[in-house]
């Protein structure tokens, strides 16, 4: 009982950040992506052998999300009203931001969110998307700079 | 670890331009961010910078689901589920193992004598001697992948105080090492190809919801609930400077708004040669190829953002380019649409308690599908169901409303549509 408290502790300290992930990674379907979080957590769960690895937890659980995200096929459903709650300058720069991330390939959406969202080191990053340190490190530059060019684009044509 | 460098609310400031660029080291990165989740004051200072990794970060403010924590401990109670051949356990393996050596060292023996007797003078000696280590060997990759989640699985069950139904399995010393030595490390996970595809999860493959899972082997009386492919909100909100004073008015507006969602909705599908299966005031069912739901689906969120927005409820997001796929939109007004409930079910008999539940309340069924229903049911009567619902530990989601406080206590007769979704 003691290890199912500290489960459920665990679990909803990391989900919100878990969600978002595998909610922009595949395009906003917020059924898909509750799938994709719960089975990413149920199996990481499942394969460990003790609870007190916490450090690496996050990290695994956010590797199974990339894995499991990759073979979705993006159809964007996201709406501005998903922060209807916001004001309206901060929800529409938000809106713009989603729609460029939402444009780039999944390799580059996934670095972002795995730096810019989830604040994962580097050689985390490089381990979740087989890369070396170095060229995750050199993938995020990249990332962001695809990012801020595709936002121009989406502003120059109306946004 | 962030465990070696502490910082203070001045170190944060003094860094924090560093942060933005990324620019610092993995510790002083680790520090940072744990400050900030021990700060909400600084929290907040820096990510009210408009810096532009800032704005990735504010991405995460979505609304998590309330019940996916409740879900994955749930799930992890539940035996998993897999696509493969059933699991046999450990000891029966062991069992089928031991038959196999007996039955080879048998038909070994037998047949060489036979062969001896028939025909002495040819040498029959390539029949190959059997041993337990060479059944070892020939387990497939698939059987072992099973034996160790299956022992996995006994661990997690007694940490979460599952009873196990099965004898305690005695690991041999060889497969003892290989799994002690695959402890947690995230390139497990990574470099690993998943086994088996969660049968659970519905996001992978298209339209495994409606076609595979029918056909499927497992059609028991405790079948899963099979929902629609593809089911679609397309949600309009009220346009501004509207008065709610006048009820007469407001009704009539309300239809004239409908109207005008439904000639944005036809504009959409009529060019591509949609004709409708059903039209009725808010839902819109056709059929379409893969190719023309891209279609559809590109030309709907090319006009989002305007006066309508388009929420996707399919249960896989997939949709195979030159089949047919059943589409059902609902054309939703934000805040004062019918009732319309998704609810996740798992099984056939959770159906039925469903409808004797609704029945118990008062709710009368008007019609019944193979994904859903409708019925009808006293709006005072409605929280009470939905309480009694949410024990089944299933989950609901509702679209549209009861109206306001006032009306909600006063009686009349309210239409709910039900769709089934799957978790």
């Amino acid at each position: 009982m003691e290890d199912e408290k500290i489960l459920k502790i665990r679990i909803e300290r990391y989900q919100q950040r878990i969600f978002s992930l595998a909610l922009y990674l595949i395009g906003g379907n917020q059924d898909n992506a509750y799938d994709i979080t719960a089975s990413s957590f149920v199996e990481v769960i499942r394969k460990m052998h003790s609870l007190e690895k916490e450090d690496i937890f996050f990290t695994a659980v956010s590797a199974v999300v990339v894995r499991k995200s990759r073979d979705v096929k993006v159809m964007p459903s996201f709406s501005e009203s998903d922060f209807a709650e916001l004001p309206f300058a901060r929800r529409k720069a938000l809106f713009l931001v989603r729609r460029a991330l939402q444009s780039l390939p999944f390799d580059t959406r996934a670095i972002l969110l795995l730096r810019d969202q989830l604040h994962l080191l580097h050689k985390d990053i490089a381990v979740i998307l087989h890369a070396s340190e170095d060229n995750a490190r050199s993938q995020t530059t990249q990332a962001r700079i695809l990012l801020r060019d595709k936002i121009k684009e989406v502003l120059s044509s109306g946004g | 670890m962030a465990d070696n460098i502490t910082m203070t609310c001045d170190d944060i400031k003094k860094k924090l331009k560093r942060f933005l660029e990324d620019l610092l080291v993995d510790e002083e990165y680790q520090a940072f961010l744990k400050h900030l989740e021990d700060c909400p004051r600084c929290k907040t200072y820096v990510t009210s910078v408009d810096s532009f990794s800032n704005q990735v970060w504010k991405l995460a403010e979505v609304k998590v689901p309330s019940d996916l924590s409740s879900t994955i401990l749930f799930k992890l109670t539940q035996p998993e589920e897999k696509d493969q051949k059933p699991k046999l356990s450990m000891s029966k393996k062991v069992a089928i193992g031991a038959l196999v050596v007996i039955l080879a060292s048998s038909a070994f023996f037998f047949g060489n004598k036979y062969l001896k007797n028939r025909n002495r003078s040819q040498e029959v000696d390539d029949s190959p001697i059997v041993t337990m280590q060479q059944v070892r060997k020939e387990k497939s990759p698939e059987d072992r992948e099973a034996e160790r989640l299956l022992r996995e699985l006994e661990g997690i069950a007694t940490r979460l105080g599952v009873p196990e139904d099965k004898e305690p399995v005695k690991k041999d010393s060889e497969e003892l090492t290989a799994v002690e030595e695959e402890s947690i490390d995230s390139r497990d996970f990574l470099n690993k190809t998943e086994p088996h595809k969660d049968s659970t999860s519905t996001a992978t493959k298209v339209n495994e919801g409606s076609k595979t899972a029918t056909g499927s082997s497992n059609k028991t009386e405790d079948a899963l609930i099979v929902p629609k492919p593809l089911h679609w909100h397309f949600v309009y909100t009220q346009e501004k400077g509207k008065t709610e004073t006048d009820a007469q008015q407001n009704f009539s507006e309300n239809l004239r708004e409908q109207a005008e969602r439904e000639s944005d909705l036809l504009d959409v599908l009529n060019p591509l040669g949609i004709i409708l299966d059903y039209q009725n005031n808010d839902l819109f069912t056709f059929i379409a190829t893969g190719e023309k739901v891209e279609r559809i689906l590109e030309k709907i969120l090319l006009s989002s953002g305007s006066t309508f927005s388009f929420r996707d409820y399919t249960s896989g997001v997939i949709t195979i380019m030159d089949e047919e796929h059943d589409v059902s939109i609902y054309l939703e007004k934000k805040g004062s649409s019918a009732l319309h409930w998704h609810i996740s079910l798992t099984s056939s008999r959770q159906k039925s308690q469903l409808l004797d539940i609704i029945r118990e309340k008062g709710g009368m069924i008007d019609e019944e599908f193979e994904d859903g229903f409708i019925f009808f049911m006293q709006r005072p009567e409605i929280k009470k169901l939905k309480t009694r619902i949410m024990a089944m530990r299933v989950s609901l989601l509702e679209f549209g409303d009861t109206g306001d406080e006032e009306s909600q206590l006063s009686s009349g007769l309210v239409e709910i549509s039900v769709c089934f979704t799957k978790r």
